[in-house]
């Protein structure tokens, strides 16, 4: 299976969550899936303006000529996606969400309604990949905070066209976990 | 009473954001009743605003935070902004927070996910309110389906009366307990989610 690893941890110094990223790599690899990983901290990623260029004037391409084309790029190849973030103030981190913002360009400017009548955007490729989360948790992390991120994500999985397969912390203990679910979809 | 304004929008003073805290903002310091009242704004999109709003955030004030959501959630240049506030964490018992989340869709159940954030942010913050705090839905079209890129008229003056009708309550005010809580509204692109002491 194509996995695609996207790391927004925005701190300079942070082994463990770099370890267990790289460790989480190589497991996913070692059970014979094709990984790519993504380090947002070492990318030059401008922040969205919302001209609404991508939409209007050159129909999926940023007016932004940097590194996020490989992240848009890595979505239509992969067929699941796992974004692995620390949780700060209770979301995750601003590096990923300025990444996502600029996920637009493979939307569509239309709305049409989807089977539950709600609007959202048609998508311009065929397929988005299944989605996932890891996150790490910060101290005062409790069980109305991961119901908050995990019901963004849901939405932004759903307007996506797509769906969220989990929610997890990052750690070597949930490693098989994520093997499971991703067997099993 | 001071109304700090604070604008994620990355549109900065081009967006709806500002176009609708504006007519809050007009509401609130209407000095017809009360004089004392006055407001500042920030633009987080503005290298230099941002800079300067962390600690211009920490201070006896209304604060308003207003974004519109980009892809379910809050803009990149928002987070960061809350990220800057973690200092403040616990600590801002003495002020108000009000937040203006607003879409280009018509449902309002695109923003709901971020009120529930929202909410918690503001106990985050230390200000304590009880699991709902006085939350509004406007229910009428605005932002929404044709009118995505223009906010309209309609808007203007309701904003301009949520802002009159805020500004009677002060930061310490108890008086905030008895606000009605609407149901969710199949209309509303926009929502005011008020959090703060007295709730």
């Amino acid at each position: 299976m194509r996995i695609f690893l996207v790391n927004g941890d925005p701190r300079e110094e942070c082994e463990t969550f770099r370890e267990n990223f790289e460790a989480l790599h190589g497991f996913l690899a070692l059970r014979g899936h094709s990984v790519k990983s993504l380090h947002l901290k070492d990318k030059n990623i401008a922040a969205c303006v919302g001209c609404f260029s991508c939409w209007l004037q050159n129909p999926g391409i940023c007016i932004f000529k940097d590194d996020h084309v490989s992240f848009l790029q890595s979505l239509l190849w992969a067929e699941v996606t796992i974004f692995i973030s620390p949780l700060i103030m209770g979301f995750p981190s601003a590096l990923l969400k300025n990444a996502i913002d600029r996920f637009i360009p493979n939307a569509l400017p239309y709305i049409e309604l989807d089977e539950e009548g709600e609007c959202r955007h048609p998508m311009r490729y065929d397929k988005n990949p299944l989605m996932a989360l890891l996150y790490e948790p910060e101290e005062d992390t409790d069980e109305e905070d991961l119901q908050i991120i995990t019901t963004a994500f849901e939405r932004f999985a759903r307007n996506a066209h797509t769906r969220l397969l989990f929610t997890l912390p990052l750690g070597k203990e949930n490693f098989e976990e994520v093997h499971h679910a991703l067997e099993h979809l | 009473m001071l109304l700090n304004i604070f604008n994620g929008s990355p549109r900065g003073k081009r967006s709806n954001s500002a176009i609708l805290t504006r007519a809050f903002a007009k509401g609130f310091c209407d000095s017809r009743t009360f004089p004392g009242n006055r407001f500042e704004e920030f633009f987080l999109a503005d290298p230099e605003d941002f800079e300067k709003a962390p600690e211009a955030f920490f201070k006896e004030s209304t604060a308003l935070l207003a974004f519109p959501i980009y892809v379910d959630a809050m803009p990149g240049i928002t987070k960061k902004f809350i990220e800057a506030l973690e200092p403040y964490k616990g600590r801002c018992e003495f002020m108000r927070t009000l937040f203006l989340v607003q879409t280009g869709f018509p449902e309002e159940t695109h923003t709901r996910p971020m009120k529930n954030y929202l909410l918690k942010l503001g106990r985050r913050l230390g200000a304590p309110l009880p699991a709902l705090s006085a939350w509004e839905a406007v229910k009428e079209p605005g932002t929404g389906g044709r009118n995505c890129f223009n906010v309209t008229r309609i808007s203007d003056a309701s904003m301009r009366k949520r802002g009159n009708w805020m500004k009677r309550f002060s930061p310490l005010s108890p008086g905030l307990g008895g606000f009605p809580l609407y149901g969710y509204a199949s209309y509303s692109p926009w929502q005011i989610i008020f959090s703060g002491i007295g709730n």
